[in-house]
C-alpha cells in the first residue's frame, strides 16, 4: 500500500480532512484523544495487527501510526 | 423468555455532553458510540430501586404470580450496603415468599450470561423451578464529571428475566473465561471509575473469536447454525470492529444502544427484549449471547427461542 493511501485511511478514522496529514504531523496538533486511539487499534486489527494500549498512548506522530497499524 | 427492563427517568443527551466537552460534537459521539442519549439515576435512586422496578414491570407485563418464584438471582456491582446482600432486600421489596432462595453475585458485562448459567444449574439440579434473574447497575454514580470517555458510554438500567423449566431447557452449553491479571483495566477505586479503553478494546478483540469458537464447539454447532448474535452492547464502535474482524454478517449481528448506552449486565436482556418487540425472535432460532468486560470476565452461551 502506498504511503498516501495509508495516510488517507488514518485521516478517515481520525475524522480529519483527507490530504492534511504527513508522517511528521504531530498528534497533539490534531485533537488526538481516546476515540482516536480506539480507531487506530481497530484500523490495525483490520490489517491483522495488534497495537497495545501502552504503545498507542506513546504515539507522537502520524508516522508512529503508519508504522504500527499497517 | 419473559423479559422486562427499567431505565431511570433522567436522560443525558449528546447535546448536553458536547456543551461540557466542546471538542466532542454530538454527531461525533453518536458516530463512535452509537449512543444518542443515556439514562442516569438521580442521587437518591439506587441500583436496588431499578431492580425492583424492572422486576415489578415483569410481573405486571406477564401476570407473574410472585408466589411461584422460588429463587432470586441478583447481579449487581452497586450493592445497597456492604451487608446484608441486596438480594435479601429485593426479596422483601418484591414480596417473594420467605421460602425462596436469594443470592446476589458481583459481575459486570458478563453478568447476564453468568446469571443464566446459575439459573439453569438451579433448575436442572432440582433446587428451583422458577428463577427470577435481575441485573441492575448504576455505573454513572462512579464516573467523575470530567471523564468524558466513560461518561459518553455508560447508562444506568436494570432488567428482569423469568427462567422456568421450559426456558432452562433451551439454554445451551456455556463457555466462560476469567483473567484477573487485567483487573486494573476497568476498576472502581476510591469510589471513582477508571477504564483503560484501548486495553479493554484489545482484550475484547482477543477473546471474542476464541470464545465464539469454543461455545459453538460445546454446543455442537457451526456459525451457519446461529441466527442471531446478541453480544454485550459495549459501544457501537467496538461491536462494529468485532463484527468486521470476525466476518459476521451485519443482519445477524445486533447493535442497538441508541437511547440506553452501555448498561453493563443489562445490555443483553434489553437487546433481547427489543428484538422480541420488533418481532425478530422466531421459534426455533438459535441466538448466541456473549458478555465480556470488567474482571476481566467473559462468558457465552447459545439459547433457543
Amino acid at each position: 500500500m502506498e504511503l498516501q493511501e495509508k495516510l488517507d485511511k488514518i485521516a478517515d478514522v481520525l475524522d480529519v480532512d483527507a490530504g492534511t496529514l504527513t508522517v511528521e504531523t504531530r498528534l497533539d496538533d490534531i485533537n488526538w484523544d481516546s476515540m482516536g486511539m480506539l480507531s487506530v487499534i481497530a484500523l490495525a486489527k483490520t490489517n491483522g495487527k495488534t497495537v497495545a494500549g501502552a504503545q498507542v498512548r506513546a504515539f507522537e506522530t502520524v508516522g508512529d501510526i503508519v508504522e504500527a497499524a499497517f | 423468555m419473559k423479559i422486562a427492563y427499567c431505565l431511570p427517568n433522567a436522560v443525558l443527551t449528546n447535546n448536553q455532553l458536547s456543551e461540557i466537552y466542546p471538542e466532542w460534537p454530538a454527531e461525533k459521539i453518536l458516530a463512535k458510540t452509537g449512543i444518542t442519549s443515556r439514562h442516569v439515576t438521580s442521587k437518591e435512586e439506587t441500583s436496588l430501586d431499578l431492580a425492583e422496578r424492572a422486576a415489578k414491570s415483569l410481573f405486571d407485563s406477564y401476570c407473574v404470580n410472585v408466589e411461584d418464584i422460588d429463587f432470586l438471582l441478583l447481579c449487581t456491582q452497586s450493592a445497597e450496603y456492604k451487608l446484608p446482600s441486596s438480594a435479601c432486600l429485593l426479596q422483601n421489596r418484591l414480596g417473594l415468599l420467605t421460602t425462596a432462595g436469594a443470592l446476589a453475585f458481583d459481575h459486570g458485562c458478563s453478568g447476564f450470561v453468568y446469571g443464566l448459567s446459575l439459573a439453569k444449574g438451579l433448575i436442572l439440579g432440582g433446587m428451583a423451578s422458577n428463577v427470577l434473574l435481575v441485573t441492575s447497575e448504576t455505573y454513572t454514580k462512579y464516573i467523575a464529571p470530567e471523564d468524558k470517555s466513560t461518561r459518553t458510554i455508560f447508562g444506568d438500567g436494570a432488567a428482569a428475566v423469568l427462567i422456568d423449566e421450559g426456558v432452562a431447557a433451551k439454554i445451551g452449553a456455556f463457555s466462560f473465561g476469567t483473567d484477573g491479571a487485567g483487573s486494573e483495566k476497568l476498576i472502581v477505586r476510591d469510589g471513582k471509575l477508571f477504564m483503560d479503553g484501548p486495553e479493554i478494546f484489545n482484550f475484547t478483540l482477543d477473546i471474542v473469536p476464541k470464545t465464539m469458537e469454543n461455545v459453538l464447539q460445546k454446543n455442537g454447532l457451526t456459525r451457519d447454525d446461529i441466527d442471531l448474535y446478541v453480544f454485550h452492547q459495549a459501544n457501537k464502535f467496538m461491536l462494529d470492529t468485532i463484527r468486521k474482524v470476525n466476518g459476521l454478517p451485519r443482519d445477524k449481528f445486533y447493535v442497538n444502544m441508541d437511547t440506553t448506552g452501555n448498561t453493563v449486565s443489562s445490555t443483553i436482556p434489553i437487546a433481547l427484549k427489543q428484538l422480541d418487540e420488533a418481532g425478530r425472535l422466531k421459534p426455533g432460532m438459535k441466538v448466541m449471547l456473549m458478555g465480556f468486560g470488567v474482571g476481566l470476565s467473559w462468558g457465552a452461551t447459545v439459547i433457543g427461542i
